[in-house]
């Protein structure tokens, strides 16, 4: 069982520790309690400005709502990056009247921090280019074209159907709706399509939102609350577009406005029937519950399995010592490592002892020396990914002994096994 | 003015409607399915013999592929077999004729909740293009048939004053697919209490008089539809609960818990991990993924790609109307307390979804085609909320535009994309082609032997040669029992389906072999005796080769 409160650290939170120059489990605990100390304070800033223009009890609804959200213990723990664009939204929105110019800033400065800070490549920049449009008229036209009973259509007709103009606009449509997307925010826990993402809101909250949006639709809201949560999802909305990660960071700040909906709807449960309301309360620690007893059970589920093999492996080279090879060759199947290899194994990652490259010791000659990688390159790959349990028989023939062996729950490097290890040349 | 202008727009709209329905049937989609050949052969069955392929008289439903498939849809399709000839158009012709009475009714629909009759048909207009509508209207699908029935019944329901003719139509859907029989009694119900109500009343007495004024509402109508849909429980019960037991939700996904917390324990006494919790939120996503946009716009999950409802890049809805929903929803929200019409649009999509809901699958539209004229409705609602915060009416032209791109897009879709896509793993093609050929030759030959990789390649070889019904009859005992998937051919006459093994059958003689082989013509007449008579093409490459040995 791999639990959330060990998990190793992830890319950025290593980028950060390096900037600052402070390495090791001390650092890393070190900055994830700022980061929790920063959401802490955040939300009590937010608690604040909603108490303004809500009830006491559905700001701290609002607030509690997004505290109990499994998505925002993981940010804490793991994604600072995230928990500073959370707190930078909030804090504008908190600070500054909701103008339109402050709004149309917000929204450019989170296109620019997906893509400078946090290295995103969002899918709409290929789709406003037009470049997929091209391919797929082409490709429509091409497909049609090859069938031997059809209906004859003219082509200036297909065309207005088919063209450019409107592909672009469609799958700008098509990249905008998984926005409104009820089984990422509501259903992760069930999730039909079993996608990697960590539960954004509870299963049952999602009738404490339609409950909410009655409310929303039909009472008297102040106004200054509702600009404020139509400028959140825009926010939202623009933030979702313009990023490219697993699904549910991608929809983080539309945790903001969501629970203020909810959070109306969560008030008026528990004023109107006291019996209701208990029972829904009742459910909702139940759902906390069981998610935390899950996420600190099997984080790998949750999470990106990438650290765990960067934890693996270098943690396994600490152990048997780096001054024992010639040179340590470090997969990079799933990326580069070195920053990884900084944390775990210090400065000695700069000598020459190390290689940051992918190798197939199944092929000819193999040089000396440690090689942390995947099974697939040590006994060559798979297409089907389809790997004996005892795929280290083969290692003496090529002349290998296994050090280490882990198997980790997701294909994160296809045709390469999910099992991974060091493996000693001598 | 404006209403005779909304007069010619409702006009040009089912005139379109029939032209988009009834043209190219025999070519868009280019071939036949399995399951339309099937109650094409039925009705043909039906009408020679008036029985069925296994000789059962009259049958309520169609045992076909084992499946017991509702009768009504090859009852109906009889007289267009009589007129037309067994061919894909007459078979196609109920379900685009019932996509033409269901376009009139979401008319009339519209009509209750939309006053201004000028709007009212430029919406008509709109969504009588949607993608759903043009899809099921030109396949052979019973859903499609009951789905028109359910609307026509929603209607008179609705109405409150014909109640004899929602029976009917309820009744008529019920006879057409499943679904209906459990969405039916649901929306009855529903309708008759009104449970949404009870939000609003200040009293426990209030409620209990508001139920008590609801069963009396609604009781006989429930009673007479329950005798009116015995016959189809009495029919094959057991058989249709093995279908059901094959697909509810209750076996499917059980222990419903992630499995490595609940080993060795009672999921549902566990408190870590306890199997109702998960069980809860399966049924409320089921229920609510038919509210989503994503899913009614454009995800495509496994189970529909892999089947006839597949409609290629796009979902039920065209390209904005998923969106457009979210406004018609909280139009309805906004007057749930107010108007009972607003409040039976949420019972009508409630009572569709539910047979849908306990099934394994998450969203399933074929399942649930009852809801989609309601949520057109919800579409509606929010496109008028939408027009009606615009101020600046150079936006209507740009609306107009959009729309009028996006209704062509879906016709080129339909009619020539989808033709591409859905062509070759359930509509195999290729027999309509081989099959003339195959019948001449055959009169000279002692056997014909059928490889195909399709399981029930069978129907297609009854139904393009038109093989006499009451030859057909006389096999049905050594068919495939009642329970059986999968393979379902049988031999009968001349005909034997079977893989061809070339080392053995090479020395067959007086024999015609239809394969998907892909041998080429020197590699067959190398053979003894064997020569190449046709290279069999379908839509979009050569599938199949018909080879005769001397």
């Amino acid at each position: 069982m791999i639990s959330l409160f060990n998990y190793p650290p992830t890319e950025e939170q290593i980028w950060i520790l390096m900037k600052i120059g402070i390495g090791g489990e001390a650092g890393l605990l070190a900055l994830r309690i700022l980061t929790i100390l920063l959401t802490g304070i955040v939300l009590w800033l937010w608690f604040t400005k909603l108490k303004n223009i809500l009830s006491i009890k559905s700001s701290v609804l609002a607030v509690g709502l997004l505290l109990i959200s499994p998505t925002i213990w993981v940010l804490c723990w793991s994604y600072p990056l995230m928990i500073v664009k959370i707190a930078a939204v909030l804090l504008i929105v908190i600070f500054f009247k909701t103008k339109w110019w402050v709004v149309v800033l917000i929204l450019l400065g989170i296109g620019f921090y997906n893509v400078k800070f946090l290295k995103q490549n969002p899918a709409i920049l290929s789709k406003i280019t037009m470049a997929d449009a091209k391919n797929e008229v082409n490709s429509r036209f091409m497909s049609e074209d090859t069938l031997r009973i059809k209906m004859e259509l003219p082509l200036w007709w297909r065309r207005i159907g088919y063209n450019k103009i409107f592909i672009t606009y469609r799958e700008v449509l098509a990249e905008s709706l998984p926005f409104l997307d009820l089984e990422t925010l509501y259903f992760q826990e069930v999730h039909p399509m079993e996608q990697k993402s960590v539960v954004l809101f509870y299963w049952p909250e999602v009738f404490i939102l339609v409950i909410g949006i009655y409310f929303w639709v039909t009472s008297k809201i102040n106004k200054s609350a509702m600009n404020m949560l139509v400028i959140l999802m825009l926010i939202a909305f623009t933030d979702y577009l313009f990023s490219n990660t697993v699904v549910y960071q991608r929809f983080i700040l539309m945790l903001i406005p969501l629970s203020l909906i909810m959070a109306t709807g969560a008030e008026k449960i528990l004023t109107n029937n006291k019996y209701i309301g208990g029972f829904v309360t009742l459910v909702v620690l139940y759902a906390v519950y069981v998610n935390g007893y899950d996420i600190t059970h099997r984080a790998d589920f949750w999470l990106d399995n990438r650290p765990l093999v960067y934890k693996s492996w270098y943690a396994g080279i600490r152990n048997i010592g780096v001054e024992n090879f010639p040179k340590i060759y470090i997969s990079t199947l799933i990326g580069n490592s070195d920053n990884y290899c900084w944390f775990y194994l210090g400065e000695q990652c700069k000598s020459d002892r190390f290689v940051f490259n992918s190798f197939d010791l199944s092929k000819g000659y193999i040089d000396n020396g440690l090689y942390a990688g995947f099974t697939g390159e040590f006994v060559g790959p798979r297409f089907k990914n389809d790997f004996d349990t005892d795929w280290e028989s083969q290692l003496p023939s090529l002349g290998l002994t296994l050090i280490s062996k882990e198997n980790i729950r997701d294909t994160v490097a296809y045709k390469y096994g999910n099992d991974i290890g060091l493996v000693v040349k001598k | 003015m404006r209403s005779k202008i909304a007069i010619i727009i409702v006009v040009v709209t089912m005139v379109l409607g029939i032209v988009f329905r009834f043209t190219g049937l025999d070519k868009s989609p280019p071939s036949l399915g399995f399951d339309e050949a099937a109650l094409g052969y039925n009705a043909y069955s039906l009408l020679l013999t008036g029985k069925d392929e296994y000789g059962n008289f009259l049958p309520i439903s169609l045992r076909s592929f084992n499946d017991f498939k509702p009768a009504l849809y090859g009852y109906l399709t009889i007289p267009f077999i009589k007129v037309f000839g067994l061919n894909e158009s007459s078979v196609r012709m109920v379900s685009a004729l019932a996509g033409i009475v269901s376009l009139w009714f979401l008319y009339k629909f519209l009509s209750v909740f939309i006053k201004d009759k000028l709007v009212c048909s430029l919406i008509f207009l709109w969504l009588s293009f949607e993608p759903w509508r043009l899809h099921f209207s030109r396949n052979a699908f019973e859903t499609h048939l009951s789905s028109a029935f359910f609307l026509m019944g929603a209607y008179f329901l609705i109405k409150n004053k014909k109640i004899f003719w929602s029976l009917l139509f309820f009744g008529l859907s019920a006879y057409s697919y499943h679904s209906a029989r459990l969405s039916v009694p649901m929306l009855i119900v529903l309708w008759g209490i009104d449970p949404l109500k009870w939000f609003w009343v200040d009293s426990v007495k209030e409620m209990v008089s508001s139920v008590w004024n609801g069963v009396t509402k609604m009781w006989w109508i429930l009673a007479l539809f329950i005798i009116m849909v015995i016959p189809v429980f009495m029919a094959n019960s057991s058989l249709v609960l093995t279908r059901f037991n094959q697909e509810n939700v209750f076996k499917r996904f059980y222990p419903y818990a992630p499995k490595e917390f609940v080993q060795g324990i009672n999921p549902f006494l566990s408190f870590n991990s306890n199997a109702l919790y998960y069980f809860g939120g399966i049924i409320s996503g089921h229920v609510m993924s038919y509210f989503s946009p994503v899913n009614l716009n454009s995800r495509i999950y496994a189970w529909v790609k892999m089947s006839p409802q597949f409609i290629p890049g796009m979902g039920m809805l065209g390209w904005i109307e998923g969106v457009v929903f979210l406004f018609g929803l909280i139009v309805v929200i906004r007057n749930l307390r107010k108007s009972f019409e607003h409040r039976y649009l949420i019972y009508w999509m409630i009572s569709g979804i539910a047979p849908a809901a306990v099934t394994w699958t998450w969203y399933h539209p074929l399942r649930s085609l009852n809801i989609f004229p309601a949520i057109e409705i919800i579409v509606a609602l929010g496109a008028v909320e939408i027009l009606r915060m615009i101020k600046n009416k150079l936006w209507y032209l740009v609306i107009a535009l959009i729309l009028m791109i996006t209704v062509v897009y879906t016709i080129n879709n339909e009619l020539l994309y989808s033709a591409y896509e859905n062509h070759g793993e359930y509509q195999p093609g290729g027999f309509r082609e081989g099959m003339m050929t195959l019948k001449e030759l055959s009169k000279d030959y002692d056997q014909v032997i059928i490889d195909s990789p399709h399981a029930q390649s069978f129907i297609f070889v009854l139904f393009y040669q038109k093989i006499d019904p009451n030859i057909v009859h006389k096999y049905a005992d050594i068919r495939p029992k009642p329970g059986v998937e999968g393979n379902l051919n049988f031999n009968f006459e001349k005909f034997v389906f079977r893989p061809i093994d070339w080392p053995k059958d090479r020395n067959l003689k007086k024999t015609i072999i239809w394969t998907d082989d892909t041998m080429s013509k020197e590699e067959i007449e190398a053979i003894p005796g064997a020569k190449l008579r046709m290279v069999v093409p379908n839509a979009l490459y050569d599938t199949a080769r018909i080879i005769t040995i001397e």
